[in-house]
């Protein structure tokens, strides 16, 4: 019988191998699609926790990521054939004369352990290129990067775009100098501090249990 | 205290002696000024127009000598001609780096276009893709000599060295590797991490030994490349992992440097709240550390307390808020981190960073003017 206790370990221990294989075996095994999923994506919420609270690093976190994003090229024909989708699409990037992106691709990481379909549109995004993804993607969350004093304020045009457009579309925003006030002052609807908070974030957006 | 020379000031400082006042700098590697706020500084110094440019396509181009003396700082720069972490346009128009490295422009700046190792299989790649840069070839050093004798005979600065290559060990794996792809290599494959640590760091530690016979007798202090293990609230990788693959690197290139002449001071450049790698830093042979990015992860008092008789720092002027707010806030800036640096030596007052467009070149001045008047040993603590 396989053990989705030790899909959570290996996932969060980034043991690609074990996981992809444990994956392999539950399906073989009959077990639901569903519960598969949900071992991994625990896994990834302790993994943001044990980030927030500095007991591991971006190493340790990246390779737990890429443990599950491995395992779910086995399990995705499965969760399509059990009809589980992602609970919803996100679009996130760095803001326009911003090029700073590990934080923006660990958000966006976490975001897809919480199996939520994101579409990343980079580094040095511009208002415009926001405005379009949103109207081709219909994301419920847009998240904006930045990591730099300079490049802060084109958050707010970003979001202005945003609202010009007609989009209702929830905006969060992080990065480096990002502060709660900040968000709150730029009409930004959240802020978190790190991508583990980030994930917990838009889980509460979309009222997911962890 | 008679008045000392910008040399004898800064290596009083480094002596972890107090000298007649703070030194000052501005200029280096990670510290200088983008273009946008050095074209508004000019005017500001009633001087007439640009130096000529001593690289282009970066957002930081201009070394120049009349805005250093006009601020009274006390460290003057020899740079390498070209450096392989800095792209160059390439014969179709993109830009390249001395690695063979894409790189996308994104203007006034670039950054590594997708990874020449990023899909490498093994460490076999390493060799195979990239093109190491022959650290013999006078390139990287031209013009290295003239400057460094010149300031070091003609003027009583204190002769820095600014960074043979700009990234270091770990941001240069970054960029040939991706950032990510790397990071997880740290944790997943430890052999191929480490041989791209240490082949990078070969190639460094030959530049720097170029870097030395072609300047060092002047130089009195070296900045090595740049490398960030740290971000804003605490380290990017777990301390383990930095003694694993980047202390040794570092040992490295201080023992170049050392054995070369073991009066050449070694600074380090790492952004970020870094506290818990500075035994290290000390340990591996640094001298200075920049910038101590002033950050709420960081308790700069107790730094100084730990460290202070070990390391010395420079920088430490925050660039996100104090820089570009009002002229007492620069003045207030500077005054506290005379107040929590200076006493007892070890300290030069440098931005965090390169001071960025949204800095008035008044408040640039002011941060000068205000370390002359409230930098004079014996350091009075300001009353809040
Ligand atoms: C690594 C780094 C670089 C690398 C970037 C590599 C890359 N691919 O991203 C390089 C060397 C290229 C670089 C370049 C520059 N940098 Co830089 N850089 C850093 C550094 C050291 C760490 C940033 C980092 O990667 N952290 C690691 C990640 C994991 O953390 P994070 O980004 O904060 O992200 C977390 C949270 O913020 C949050 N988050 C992030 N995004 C989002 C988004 C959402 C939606 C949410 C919810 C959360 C969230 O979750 C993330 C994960 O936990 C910081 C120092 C610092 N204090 O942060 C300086 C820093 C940001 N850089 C700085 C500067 C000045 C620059 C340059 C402008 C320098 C120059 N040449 O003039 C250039 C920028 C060019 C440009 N236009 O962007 C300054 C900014 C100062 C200022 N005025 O704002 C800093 C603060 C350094 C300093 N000493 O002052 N940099």
């Amino acid at each position: 019988m396989a053990d989705l206790e030790q899909l959570t370990a290996a996932v969060e221990a980034g043991n690609r191998k074990t996981a992809t294989s444990l994956t392999t075996e539950a399906l073989a095994e009959g077990v639901a699609p569903q519960a598969i999923l949900d071992a991994m994506t625990s896994a990834m919420g302790s993994v943001g926790a044990r980030f927030s609270a500095g007991d591991i690093f971006v190493p340790e976190m990246l390779i737990a990521a890429r443990a599950m994003k491995e395992a779910m090229l086995v399990l995705e024909p499965s969760l399509v054939g059990a009809g589980v989708q992602p609970v919803a699409t996100a679009v996130i990037g760095t803001v326009e004369g911003d090029l700073h992106d590990i934080g923006k691709n660990l958000v966006a990481m976490m975001w897809k352990g919480a199996n939520i379909a994101v579409v990343d549109l980079g580094v040095n995004v511009s208002p415009q290129a926001f405005v379009d993804a949103v109207t081709e993607h219909k994301p419920v969350v847009v998240g904006l990067s930045a990591l730099l004093t300079t490049t802060m304020p084109m958050m707010k045009t970003t979001i202005d775009a945003l609202r010009a457009s007609g989009s209702s579309v929830k905006i969060v925003i992080g990065g480096a100098p990002i502060t709660p006030e900040y968000a709150e002052q730029i009409h930004a609807d959240g802020y978190a501090p790190d991508a583990g908070s980030a994930a917990a974030l838009i889980r509460d957006f979309l009222e997911v249990p962890a | 205290m008679p008045e000392m020379t910008s040399r004898e000031r800064v290596h009083t400082a480094l002596s972890h002696q107090e000298p007649d006042r703070v030194p000052t700098a501005l200029g280096g590697g990670p510290y200088s000024v983008v273009d946008d706020l050095y074209h508004r500084l000019l005017p500001a110094l009633s001087l007439p127009g640009p130096v000529e440019p001593f690289r282009s396509g970066h957002n930081v181009s201009y070394m120049d000598d009349r805005v250093l003396e006009l601020l009274g700082t006390d460290t003057r720069y020899v740079w390498p001609t070209m450096s392989p972490s800095s792209p160059v346009e390439g014969e179709d128009g993109g830009l390249i780096d001395g690695y063979g490295q894409p790189w996308n422009r994104a203007l006034p700046y670039y950054y590594p276009a997708a990874g020449i190792l990023e899909d490498a299989e093994d460490v076999d790649a390493i060799e195979e893709r990239i093109s190491w840069p022959d650290p013999t070839d006078p390139k990287w050093t031209a013009g290295v000599r003239a400057r460094a004798k010149a300031l070091h005979e003609g003027t009583d600065k204190f002769v820095v060295a600014r960074m043979v290559t700009s990234h270091g060990p770990y941001q240069t794996a970054s960029d040939l590797r991706g950032a990510e792809q790397f990071l997880m290599d740290m944790a997943a494959d430890p052999e191929f991490a480490q041989t791209l640590t240490d082949r990078v760091t070969d190639s460094i530690v030959g530049l720097i030994r170029a870097y030395l016979d072609a300047g060092g007798e002047y130089f009195d202090m070296i900045e090595l490349p740049g490398d960030d293990y740290a971000t804003q609230s605490g380290l990017a990788m777990s301390p383990a992992m930095f003694r694993q693959y980047f202390k040794p690197a570092i040992v490295r290139m201080v023992s170049t440097i050392k054995t070369y002449r073991p009066e050449i001071r070694v600074m380090l450049h790492c952004d970020g709240a870094i506290t818990p790698l500075l035994d290290d830093l000390a340990d591996a042979g640094v001298d200075v550390v920049h910038p101590l990015e002033p950050l709420p992860a960081t308790n700069i008092e107790q730094v100084k307390a730990t460290y202070g008789s070990r390391l010395s720092f420079l920088g430490a002027i925050d660039i996100k808020q104090a820089l570009p707010g009002t002229v007492d806030e620069v003045v207030a800036e500077a005054r506290l981190r005379i107040s929590q640096l200076a006493p007892g030596g070890g300290y030069i007052l440098a931005p965090a960073n390169h001071v960025q467009p949204d800095v008035a070149p008044e408040n640039l001045i002011a941060l000068f003017e205000a370390a002359r008047k409230y930098g004079q040993y014996p350091i009075r603590v300001p009353v809040a």
